[in-house]
């Protein structure tokens, strides 16, 4: 019961930074210092995390015996999506052709879009090196 | 080329993305999820290391800049 209080307080938590975040506006200080506080607890998870890998004696290895998940469709979605993004990149008007950048500046407009985003950027960082 | 068409191959692009996830599922994980590619992805201290700077560059873009 304690360790679902605790996810409850990191998710309330993470949810609030994030719509903190996505109040503040870009070229403020504000701005600068939400995003850069973001780094510290990611960070040290990713610093945790590999302490532990390097304690662990098949660190980086998989397991004998065991395959891999195929990545081939992500592969091939990935290259759809930067080809796409490529193509909208140098093609013009933006208006017709919006890119992810723009896509994005217009879910930002609100206050609620961009704390999603952020919650959503700050989901990926967990992803990407905080586990 | 209009405007509506090119959302219409953006949805059409992240549907792609989500129905990888959605495979992976189907496949009870014999295919990567997102979880699985990321794991991958930065499986190394390197490539995690470079995933960090990436991941901080895209904050720094998208929210301060």
């Amino acid at each position: 019961m304690p360790r679902v209080g605790a996810v409850a307080v990191v998710v309330l938590a993470v949810g609030g930074y994030s719509w903190l975040a996505g109040g503040t506006r870009p070229f403020t200080l504000a701005a600068d210092v939400l995003t850069s506080l973001a780094y510290l607890p990611v960070g040290l998870i990713a610093w945790r995390a590999a302490r532990r890998a390097a304690g662990s004696p098949a660190a980086g290895s998989p397991a004998a015996g065991s395959r891999s998940p195929r990545i081939a469709a992500w592969v091939v979605a990935t290259a759809v999506a930067a080809s796409w993004e490529l193509t909208t990149y140098v093609s013009g008007p933006r208006r017709v052709f919006p890119t992810v950048s723009s896509l994005y500046d217009l879910a930002a407009r609100t206050e609620a879009g961009k704390a999603t985003a952020f919650l959503c950027w700050l989901l990926l960082g967990w992803a990407l090196i905080g586990r | 080329m209009t405007r509506p068409i090119a959302l219409v191959i953006w949805a059409a692009t992240a549907g792609l993305l989500a129905g990888c996830e959605l495979l992976s599922l189907a496949t009870r994980r014999r295919f990567a999820g997102l979880l699985a590619l990321t794991s991958r992805l930065s499986s190394t201290p390197g490539r995690r290391l470079l995933l960090a700077l990436g991941w901080m560059w895209l904050g720094w873009h998208l929210f301060a800049r």
